[in-house]
């Protein structure tokens, strides 16, 4: 133990007498180990942290499938039943519970209301869970009759802090809900959660929980009762000793007899369970796959950089090791010394690295792209800490690192001669050939810093081209305004006040607005006549829209005509369709005339026009079919939707017409008050907002990397310089001009950047086999970032080989050849 | 050949400037075989570097066959060290990862003369001193007396007409010593002026003239053209 004191000792020493060599060292891991936390923490805020409850490796979540979707949600009445029946879930009701979002309004003093995002969740659901509450008390499945007459809530965190100013006798008090327009309910609040629960999810915080037998008893009670009201999500606390494949078993065999028992509604529907885990890595997809190469590419650059100051400095240090083992020093001794200065390298390079991360992950939530401006809230963003878990993962990656970067000084130690390093000899040898495994780090790095610099290049231009590529929404200034759906008459009076207003252009509506924030879009079940093979009816997503409202959007019509005015209740009922659907069910054909039947055969439309295929829920989102219907139709012989989104063309910044547009409609009823005001712009950029982050975070990567390259790269020329003096010495002293010198030193280099971008290339190509899922109008591949991450990467080798290379001309022959 | 005209060579290190050149003033005839002698510190082997143009900062006048090379660039010395100057080396300066063929095609290589042209002088100069059956060898696979008579075949290959030689036999025992210093004989005789540093009496004896230098002056200018017969004689 003393001895290794003293080793720490003289590690501590040696690191001090090598200041470059030490801050080099500590910066080039800091930055390896700093950005891959950072990463780390972004991946682990927004997809890998595990709920926030007590055993989360126990919880699994289950689905229903179709042959179409394999994360659907279930209706009630199908957990009910799931919750009967499976026995591999422990806890109240078999530990499965019910969990759907729905919104709840609650009333202002001045007629308008807030919006409050409501978790509606089977009265279990804390118990299976092991969610406490932060006062008051949860429900739990013994209070289910109780929740039936006398309805209760509990409220999230940052609820009860903004709508009721932390107000700490909250618990008992009642706060009315509005349904609909003209019904309000009391309900009773039971307590409050604790800030550290916010969601299932990580990128939600709801305001509200209740009961399924409260929302059953103030609101429609038909949304717990109907088969088609498919909106849970169901989650499942494993019992001792069961597995998820038992869970899956179970809920698969239990599903199969739900389709059995009504083969028109549940044809072709399943369900499986897989472990929370699984479904957060899948959550973070490709996405966190490529962030995370990325991130794996910039460390194994750190480490290759500090391998080759290790292998530098092992060469400097070469006669005092032999010098140890001449004098009897055994060979692990000597090894245990190096790795002793190895480990403290790590440290410091661990410490500087977290501290780097914590600067990072302030910066993080920046990168994100705020949620579209509002007037109600809808969410509340990603919390990102350096928790544990972060401080782990640096560790291992520390601990990892290290263990490969003990390879240089083990290979030292025993490889280590004693007389080529103590005799003359030593002074005499030219430098000779650099050793292979050298060579091959430099490809590598080089290899690798292309590789990230194609990726770059690809996903920057990715993102510039959801800002500039047409993507069938305009890119003007439309504000969106999201509200409680009028009766007609008061329909057409804010119609009337809004295109009143100044700056307004043309004013339209719909269902919703398209890359409006809603789970999915609405869809309804389609037979078409055309297709007698289809023998159950396809859900397809559709939009009712008034008149104009495709072009205030910006939705062409490529076929046929649009929505007009005369498409009204009392007419022939008619339907657009998008190029998506007219390819996948009349391909090559012209779809106009065609019969799509809507309300399960009840009513039959006419297609009157093709629309070009137009984003609904997402940018770069994969084309489905879709339909239009004129919203009076749908009114009146669909269905009647209960809100409704007016679309406004302005003549200015459609946000600075947010308040006046808020007014006008409060002025008409302020039931009206909208839930949620933004413009089209602004939710085209949130909707991407992931192609952003990728960008910014590859584009940050990218330049870490080649920052590492650079660095990487000259060390081992100026080293190579260095060792090749005397060879150099000899070549001028034979005639070699300083031109020649500069041209020996560029050679060299160009034939290891060749070597190195023959690597990149084949990393490239293996990265765009990932890279193509998110990516936006740009092939991964594309000649253009090939071109760019070429000359980029040219000019750093350049910029990298410059200064050894006028060194090595600087070189006097007379002094490099002095051997006395 | 080369006149050296009140050459001066120092060092500065700090405050303190130290000279290892003080007014040399010399003059070496072509074909002469010179040796330079002299205690370790005495400058010899700077001579030898002012001689090569290898060293930018003495002063004074240097002519090479009536060419002011001290009023040249460090570019123009290069060239004309290039065309006219060969090295031989005490510890020999062979290239480690060169086969002796590519080592002694080195300097013709800097010379821009086609390729064909150069295997042929390369060839030339191994049959000449029969190392044929060594040319694909590296020079680790060599012993000392050959690394060095691969040394001297570097330098001679571009037929330069002076020969600088600094140590050339002190790393070697004295049977091979005695080889490479006949060899150096046999190259005077052809025409090469020689120019030799060393400590040893007896290779000195081989040359025709012995220089002496003592902390930088040039002590004895001696010609001795009897004792060389004498050495040739035994």
């Amino acid at each position: 133990m003393r001895s290794i004191f003293q080793d720490m000792r003289y590690a501590l020493r040696q690191l001090r007498r090598a200041p470059g060599f030490t801050a080099t060292a500590v910066l080039t891991l800091a930055l390896g180990l700093g950005a891959s936390s950072t990463i780390f923490c972004l991946m682990d805020g927004l997809w890998l942290h595990p709920m926030r409850v007590p055993h989360p490796g126990q919880i699994v979540r289950i689905f229903g499938t179709t042959p179409q979707k394999q994360e659907g949600a279930f209706n009630y009445t199908e957990y009910q039943a799931l919750a009967q029946r499976v026995n591999a879930f422990q806890g109240a009701s078999a530990g499965l519970v019910a969990i759907g979002g729905r919104g709840s309004l609650m009333p202002r003093p001045d007629g308008t209301s807030s919006l409050l995002l409501t978790n509606v969740v089977s009265s279990n659901f804390f118990a299976v869970l092991g969610v406490h509450p932060l006062m008051g008390r949860v429900f739990t499945a013994q209070d289910a009759e109780r929740l039936r007459t006398h309805p209760g809530v509990v409220l999230g965190y940052h609820c009860w802090q903004k709508e009721f100013a932390s107000d700490p006798n909250i618990v008992g008090r009642q706060i009315a809900l509005r349904h609909g327009k003209d019904h309000v309910s009391q309900v009773d609040v039971w307590g409050v959660l604790p800030s550290t629960f916010r969601e299932i999810d990580p990128d939600s915080d709801r305001d509200l929980w209740m009961p399924a037998e409260s929302w059953a008893a103030v609101r429609d009670a038909k949304e717990l009762t109907s088969r088609d009201f498919r909106w849970f999500n169901l989650l499942g606390r494993l019992a001792p000793g069961a597995t998820v494949r038992q869970a899956n078993d179970q809920v698969a065999t239990v599903a199969g007899t739900f389709a059995a028992a009504d083969p028109s509604s549940n044809h072709g529907r399943g369900a499986r369970a897989i472990s929370d885990f699984s479904y957060r890595m899948s959550q973070a997809g490709t996405s966190g796959l490529v962030l995370f190469a990325i991130v794996g590419g910039v460390v194994l650059l750190a480490i290759v950089n500090v391998a080759h100051l290790l292998l530098a400095r092992a060469l400097v240090r070469a006669p005092e090791i032999a010098l140890r083992l001449s004098l009897g020093a055994r060979r692990w001794v000597v090894a245990r010394q190096l790795l002793i200065e190895n480990l403290m390298l790590a440290a410091l390079g661990l410490t500087a690295g977290l501290g780097l991360a914590a600067a990072l992950a302030a910066v993080l939530p920046h990168l994100l792209v705020r949620e579209p401006a509002m007037l109600a809230s809808y969410g509340s963003g990603v919390h990102f800490q350096l928790d544990t878990r972060v401080f782990f993962f640096a560790s291992l990656l520390a601990l990892v690192t290290m263990l490969l970067l003990s390879l240089v000084p083990l290979s030292q130690v025993a490889r280590a001669a004693l007389l080529p390093a103590l005799g003359a000899g030593a002074a005499t040898r030219t430098a000779g050939r650099t050793p292979m495994v050298r060579r091959a780090a430099v490809w590598l790095q080089i290899g690798i810093s292309f590789a990230l610099l194609v990726s770059t290049g690809a996903l920057v231009r990715s993102f510039l081209n959801t800002r500039t590529q047409s993507i069938g929404l305009t890119r003007n200034q439309v504000l969106v305004a999201w509200t409680q759906g009028p009766d007609a008459p008061v329909r057409d009076t804010v119609l009337t006040n809004l295109r009143a207003l100044s700056g307004v252009q043309s004013v339209a509506y719909g269902i919703r607005s398209p890359l409006m924030p809603s789970e999915g879009g609405i869809a309804a079940k389609v037979l078409l006549p055309s297709h007698p093979e289809l023998h159950e009816p396809v859900e397809i997503k559709f939009n009712a829209v008034s008149s104009g409202f495709l072009d205030v959007t910006g939705t062409r019509v490529v076929l046929g005509r649009g929505i007009t005015a005369a498409d009204d209740a009392g007419g022939p009922v008619v339907v657009l369709i998008n190029q998506s659907m007219a390819q996948k069910y009349w391909p090559g054909q012209n779809p106009i005339g065609q019969v799509v039947r809507l309300a399960n055969g009840a009513v039959d439309a006419r297609v009157v026009g093709v629309t070009e295929n137009a984003p609904i829920i997402q940018i770069g989102e994969i084309p489905e079919p879709y339909l239009y219907v004129p919203f009076q139709q749908c009114e009146s012989k669909l269905s009647n939707m209960g809100e409704i989104a007016f679309v406004l063309e302005t003549r200015q910044n459609a946000m600075s017409m947010a308040q006046d547009v808020r007014q006008a409609l409060i002025h008409v009823n302020p039931l009206l008050d909208p839930m949620m005001v933004t413009s089209l712009p602004e939710l085209i950029r949130y909707s991407a907002g992931n192609y952003q982050m990728m960008a910014e975070l590859v584009s940050a990567l990218g330049l870490i990397g080649l920052a590492l390259t650079v660095v990487g790269l000259y060390g081992f020329l100026a080293f190579r310089v260095t060792q090749r003096r005397r060879e150099i010495g000899i070549r001028m002293a034979l005639g070699a001009s300083r031109e020649a010198t500069v041209s020996l030193v560029l050679l060299d280099t160009m034939r290891m950047a060749a070597i190195g971008l023959t690597i990149g290339v084949g990393l490239a190509f293996a990265a765009a086999r990932f890279e193509s899922a998110v990516l936006f109008g740009v092939r991964p591949l594309d000649a253009l970032s090939l071109a760019v991450a070429l000359v980029i990467l040219a000019a750093a080798v350049a910029a990298a080989a410059w200064l050894p290379a006028r060194r090595a001309a600087s070189i006097e022959p007379m002094q490099a050849l002095r051997t006395e | 050949m080369i006149e050296l005209k009140n050459v001066e060579r120092s060092y500065k290190a700090g405050h303190t400037e130290t000279w290892v050149l003080r007014r040399i003033e010399l003059t070496i005839k072509e074909g002469e075989f010179v040796t330079v002698m002299g205690p370790s510190g005495a400058g010899k082997s700077s001579l030898l570097n002012v001689l090569a143009l290898l060293d930018d900062g003495w002063l004074g006048e240097y002519w090479f066959d009536e060419t002011p090379a001290h009023k040249f660039n460090r570019k123009q010395r290069a060239d004309l060290a290039r065309q006219r100057i060969g090295m031989v080396f005490q510890s020999y300066h062979l290239l480690d990862d060169l086969t002796v063929a590519e080592n002694i095609d080195l300097p013709l290589s800097y010379k821009n003369l086609p390729a064909k042209e150069r295997q042929g002088m390369v060839a030339d100069i191994l049959d000449r001193f029969r190392i044929v059956a060594k040319k694909d060898l590296f020079p680790s696979q060599l012993s000392g007396g050959q690394q060095q008579l691969v040394g001297i075949a570097r330098a001679v290959v571009h037929a330069p007409k002076l020969l600088l030689a600094d140590e050339p036999t002190g790393n070697l025992h004295s049977t091979q010593a005695r080889e490479i210093m006949e060899l150096f004989r046999e190259l005077n005789r052809q025409g090469t002026t020689i120019v030799q540093v060393t400590h040893s009496e007896e290779n000195a004896r081989y040359g025709k003239r012995i220089l002496e230098l003592h902390d930088g002056w040039l002590t004895r200018d001696e010609t001795l053209e009897a004792k060389a017969t004498e050495v040739s004689a035994k």
